[in-house]
C-alpha cells in the first residue's frame, strides 16, 4: 500500500508542472492554430534567470525567501516580455499556419537553446532548497518543499481553467478555439484575443519554471525534455483541448513514475512514445480532440 | 514545354560533370569530407522534400536514415557482405520498415504526423542504446568502404546521389508526383475520383524512405562509426533547414540550401552550441525573410513569377 | 419501356451524437434522368449526399448501387463502381492547372496516357473550359471554377454524377449554360444525375424528378409539376420564411 501512496504522489507532483505547461501549449493551439515546439525556452529562461539571480541575490541580509521571490517575479516579467516580443515579431504572422509556425518554433527552439548554452554554459546548477523538511502522507515520502509548490502549481492552474470558464477572456479563447470566423464576426478580436493567449500560455510556462526551481536540475536544455513531454501529453490528449491537456498530463505523469519506479526513465520514455502513437493510431485527432 | 524540358536535361548534365569532375580531385582528406557531407545532407534534404509534396513533414526521416545506417553496418561489419549488397539492403529494410509505419501512421496529418514521426525517430534511437549487437550507446565502429573505393568514395558518393536526384526528380515530374501535389492541395478530391489516398501516401513515403536508407548507409561509411545519436531528432530539423533555407518549390532548393549551409558551418567552424546557434538562427532568419528561400530569389533576380506555395489542408 | 434503377437509397437514417440528420429516407435514381434533392435549409440533403457518396457511412440503412451494396464503401471505391461527386465549398485543387486538375480525375479509369489526355480535352470541350487548360484554377472567375469542380467528376465518366450544389453564385446567363451542359452530358454521354440545389427555378427546369426532404424525413417525391402543387412542400417552404 505504501508503495501506490509513494506513487500517487509521485504522479501528482510530475502532473502539476506537466498540467501548467501543457495547457499553455494547448491554449496557443487552440486559439492560434499554431504549434509552439519553443514553448519549453520560456521555462527553461525562467530557470535559468533564477539560477543566476537567486545566487547572486542572496546573501546575509537577504534571506533565501526574499531572493526566490524577487528572482521568481523578475523572471517571469522578462520571460513575458520575450514572450511578448516573440508574438509580435514571429508567430502573429504564422497564425493558422501550422506548417509555417512549426518551423518557425523549431527554429527559434534551436537557436534560443544554442543561445542558453552558450550564456549559461553546459554546467548544471542545483539550487538550495526553500524549505526544509520532509513529509510522510498515505504512507509515502515527499518533501515539504515539494508538497507547497504542487499545491501552488495546481492551484494556479485550477485557477486557470476558471479563467477560461467563467471570464469573459475566457469565453473570447473558447470561442476563437471553436471557430475564429465565427468568433470574428461575432465581434470578438481577434488579434487581441490571440494575444493575450499566447501570454497566458507563457506565464503558463513561466510560473511552472518558477515553481519548479528549487527542485529541479537547471541546464541549458532543460526546457526540451519538458516540451516532449508536454506535447505528448497534449495529442494525447487532443490538441487545443484543455481537459485533454490536462488528462494527457495525468496520464504522462503516472507514466512516468509507475515507468520511473519499477523500470528505468527512459524506458518510461519510450512508452510514452508507443502509447502516443497507439492513442493517435485509434483516435488521430487525440482522445478529447475534435474529429 | 519541350525547349524548357531539353535545356533542364543539359544543365543537369552539365552539372553533373562539373560535380563529378571536381569530387576526382579531393581524394581523401578534409575537402573530400566536405564534399561527402554536403553531397549526402543534399539527398537528405531532397528525400524528406519529397514527402513535402504530400504536405507533411517528415521527421521520421532521420530514423529511417538511421536503420539504413545500421543495417549497411551490419552487412560490412558483422556479415561480411560485398558493400553494394549493403547499401541496397540498407535502403530495402528502411524502405520495408516505412511501409509499416507509414501505413499505419500516416492516417494522421499535419501536426499530429509531425509529433508522430518526431516520437517514432526517438523510440528508434532509444531501441539502438538497448542492442548490444549493435553495440548500444558506444555505437558500432570500423564501417568502411571497400578498398577499391577508399580514394574515390567521393566520387561514388557524389555520383550516387546526383543520380537519386534525377530518380526523384523524375517522380516528381511525372503524373504520380501530379498526384502526390493534389492530395496536398485537397485530398478529399482525389479520394472522390477514384484514387486511393492513403496508399499513395504510403508509396510517396516509401520512396522517401528509400533513399533516406541510402543515405544513412553511405554515411556510416564515410563516417566509419556509428552511433545512436546520428540519427536523432536533431538531425531532422537540420535537413529542414536546409530545405527552408534554399527553398521548397524546386528541387534545386535542398542543393542550394545544404550546400550553402553546410559550407558556411564548417567556415565559421561550428562547435558546441555554436552548431545549434547558427542552424536556429539560419531556420528562424529563412522563414521570416525568405519565404521561398534561395530558390525564391533566383526567381526573382531572373525575373520569374513566384511560384504558389499553399499550406496543405488541415 | 422499363425503367432501370441506378441507386436505391433504403430506410437511410445518419445521426451525430444527438442530432438526427437524416431519418429512415429512401428513394431511388433511375437509369437517364436528373433527379432533383430539395429541401428547406438543415433538410438533411448535404447528409444524405455525403452517405451516398460513401463521404461517411450511415448510421442505419442501406445503399445500392446497380444491385450492389455500396453502403460500407469508401467515395474513391464507390467512384470505381461509377459513382462520383462534386464538392459544394473547396471543390477543386485550386494551385494547379485547369488541365491537371481533370487530369487527376482520369488516372483512376484509364490507363494509357494518350487516353487520358483525349478525355482531358474532351471533358475540358463539353465544359467550356478548352480556353482555360493553362490557367491556374485557384485563379478562375467563380463561375468557371464552378465548371472545373463539375469537370473533375465528369472526367470519370460515371454512371451517376453527384452535384452538390453547383449552380451557387452563378449568374442567370450561367445557370442557363450549367443546365445546357447537363442535358448534354446526359443524352450524349447516357449519364444520370443526382442534384441538389437551392435554385428553384432551375430544379424546376432540369429535373425529371424531385424528391423533398424536410427536417431529414422524407416530404414528397414526384415530376416537377406534381412538387410545385404539393402542399405539403409548400408549406414547409413558407414555413421557414416565417
Amino acid at each position: 500500500m505504501e508503495i501506490f501512496g509513494q506513487l500517487f504522489l509521485n504522479s501528482l507532483q510530475i502532473s502539476a508542472a506537466y498540467i501548467l505547461f501543457s495547457l499553455g501549449l494547448t491554449l496557443i493551439f487552440g486559439v492560434m492554430k499554431v504549434v509552439n515546439f519553443a514553448h519549453g525556452e520560456f521555462f527553461g529562461l525562467v530557470l535559468l534567470l533564477i539560477a543566476i539571480l537567486v545566487p547572486w541575490l542572496n546573501s546575509p541580509s537577504v534571506p533565501l525567501v526574499l531572493a526566490y521571490g524577487a528572482a521568481g517575479a523578475v523572471s517571469i516579467l522578462a520571460t513575458m516580455a520575450c514572450g511578448w516580443f516573440l508574438y509580435h515579431f514571429a508567430f502573429k504572422k504564422f497564425q493558422r499556419d501550422m506548417v509555417g509556425s512549426f518551423v518557425l518554433s523549431v527554429g527559434l527552439s534551436l537557436l534560443i537553446q544554442g543561445l542558453f548554452l552558450e550564456f549559461f554554459g553546459g554546467v548544471p546548477i542545483k539550487l538550495p532548497d526553500l524549505i526544509e523538511g520532509n513529509l510522510r502522507i498515505l504512507g509515502g515520502a515527499i518533501t515539504t518543499q515539494r508538497l507547497v509548490l504542487t499545491m501552488i502549481a495546481l492551484l494556479v492552474a485550477v485557477t486557470m481553467c476558471w479563467l477560461i470558464a467563467a471570464t469573459k477572456l475566457g469565453k473570447s479563447l473558447r470561442a476563437v478555439s471553436e471557430d475564429h470566423e465565427a468568433a470574428m464576426l461575432q465581434g470578438i478580436p481577434y488579434r487581441k484575443t490571440a494575444l493575450y493567449g499566447f501570454l497566458i500560455a507563457t506565464f503558463l510556462a513561466a510560473i511552472a519554471g518558477a515553481l519548479l526551481a528549487p527542485v529541479t536540475v537547471i541546464s541549458a536544455n532543460v526546457g526540451s525534455d519538458f516540451l516532449i513531454k508536454g506535447f505528448i501529453a497534449i495529442v494525447i490528449g487532443g490538441l487545443g483541448s484543455i481537459p485533454g491537456s490536462i488528462i494527457g498530463s495525468i496520464l504522462i505523469a503516472v507514466i512516468e513514475s509507475v515507468g520511473g519506479y519499477y523500470f528505468d526513465p527512459s524506458l518510461a520514455t519510450l512508452a510514452m512514445f508507443v502509447i502516443t502513437m497507439l492513442v493517435l493510431l485509434v483516435r488521430p485527432k487525440g482522445i478529447m480532440g475534435n474529429g | 514545354m519541350g525547349n524548357a524540358r531539353s535545356s533542364t536535361i543539359l544543365y543537369v548534365a552539365l552539372l553533373s560533370l562539373l560535380v563529378l569532375g571536381g569530387s576526382l580531385f579531393t581524394g581523401t582528406g578534409f575537402a573530400a569530407s566536405l564534399v561527402i557531407w554536403v553531397a549526402i545532407n543534399i539527398l537528405l534534404a531532397a528525400s524528406f522534400r519529397f514527402v513535402q509534396l504530400i504536405g507533411e513533414l517528415n521527421f521520421a526521416i532521420a530514423g529511417f536514415a538511421g536503420v539504413g545506417a545500421y543495417v549497411a553496418g551490419v552487412c560490412t561489419t558483422k556479415l561480411g557482405l560485398p558493400f553494394v549488397v549493403a547499401i541496397v539492403s540498407a535502403a530495402l529494410a528502411a524502405t520495408l520498415l516505412s511501409l509499416i509505419v507509414g501505413y499505419i501512421t500516416l492516417r494522421t496529418k499535419g501536426p499530429y504526423f509531425m509529433l508522430i514521426s518526431f516520437a517514432f525517430t526517438e523510440v528508434l534511437r532509444m531501441v539502438y542504446t538497448q542492442i548490444d549487437y549493435i553495440g548500444s550507446n558506444s555505437g558500432m565502429l570500423g564501417v568502411f568502404p571497400p578498398v577499391l573505393l577508399t580514394d574515390y568514395y567521393p566520387t561514388f558518393v557524389v555520383a550516387v546521389v546526383l543520380l537519386s536526384l534525377i530518380v526523384l526528380y523524375k517522380i516528381e515530374q511525372s503524373d504520380f508526383g501530379k498526384v502526390l501535389v493534389a492530395i496536398r492541395n485537397n485530398d478529399a478530391i482525389v479520394q472522390t475520383v477514384g484514387i486511393n489516398v492513403h496508399l499513395t501516401k504510403v508509396m510517396c513515403l516509401a520512396i522517401s524512405s528509400f533513399v533516406a536508407g541510402i543515405c544513412g548507409a553511405l554515411l556510416a561509411h564515410a563516417n566509419n562509426v556509428i552511433s545512436p545519436d546520428d540519427f536523432s531528432f536533431l538531425l531532422a530539423v537540420y535537413t529542414l533547414a536546409y530545405i527552408k533555407v534554399g527553398g521548397e518549390s524546386h528541387i534545386a532548393g535542398p542543393i542550394l540550401g545544404a550546400s550553402v549551409l553546410t559550407l558556411l558551418a564548417q567556415v565559421a567552424m561550428g562547435f558546441g552550441p555554436f552548431e545549434h546557434i547558427f542552424y536556429g538562427a539560419a531556420i528562424v532568419i529563412a522563414v521570416l525573410l525568405m519565404p521561398d528561400g534561395l530558390v525564391g530569389i533566383i526567381r526573382k533576380l531572373l525575373g520569374l513569377p513566384p511560384k504558389p506555395q499553399a499550406a496543405a489542408k488541415h | 419501356m422499363t425503367t432501370e434503377i441506378l441507386l436505391k437509397v433504403e430506410k437511410l437514417t445518419r445521426r451525430f451524437g444527438g442530432l438526427t440528420a437524416v431519418s429512415n429516407l429512401s428513394f431511388d435514381v433511375q437509369k437517364g434522368e436528373i433527379l432533383g434533392l430539395i429541401g428547406p435549409n438543415g433538410a438533411g440533403k448535404s447528409t444524405t449526399f455525403n452517405c451516398v457518396s460513401g463521404f461517411y457511412p450511415a448510421s442505419e440503412g442501406r445503399i445500392e448501387f446497380l444491385g450492389e451494396d455500396i453502403s460500407k464503401m469508401n467515395t474513391a471505391q464507390v467512384c470505381h463502381k461509377g459513382l462520383v461527386r462534386t464538392f459544394q465549398h473547396d471543390s477543386l485543387l485550386t494551385d494547379m492547372t485547369v488541365y491537371d486538375n481533370i487530369l487527376i480525375a482520369t488516372f483512376s479509369t484509364i490507363s494509357v496516357k494518350s487516353e487520358r489526355v483525349r478525355r482531358v480535352h474532351e471533358t475540358a470541350e463539353i465544359l467550356n473550359l478548352s480556353d482555360h487548360l493553362q490557367e491556374i484554377a485557384g485563379n478562375l472567375p467563380h463561375g468557371l471554377q464552378r465548371m472545373v469542380s463539375i469537370a473533375i467528376a465528369f472526367a470519370t465518366r460515371p454512371k451517376l454524377l453527384c452535384l452538390d450544389e453547383p449552380l451557387t453564385g452563378l449568374n442567370q446567363t450561367e445557370v442557363g449554360g450549367a443546365l445546357a451542359i447537363f442535358r448534354r452530358i446526359r443524352d450524349e454521354f447516357k449519364l444520370s444525375i443526382l442534384l441538389v440545389e437551392h435554385n428553384m427555378k432551375a430544379v424546376m427546369e432540369i429535373c425529371d424528378r424531385i424528391v423533398v426532404l424536410d427536417h431529414g424525413i422524407f416530404l414528397a417525391a414526384g415530376s416537377p409539376l406534381e412538387i410545385k402543387q404539393n402542399p405539403a412542400v409548400i408549406s414547409a417552404y413558407l414555413g421557414k420564411r416565417a
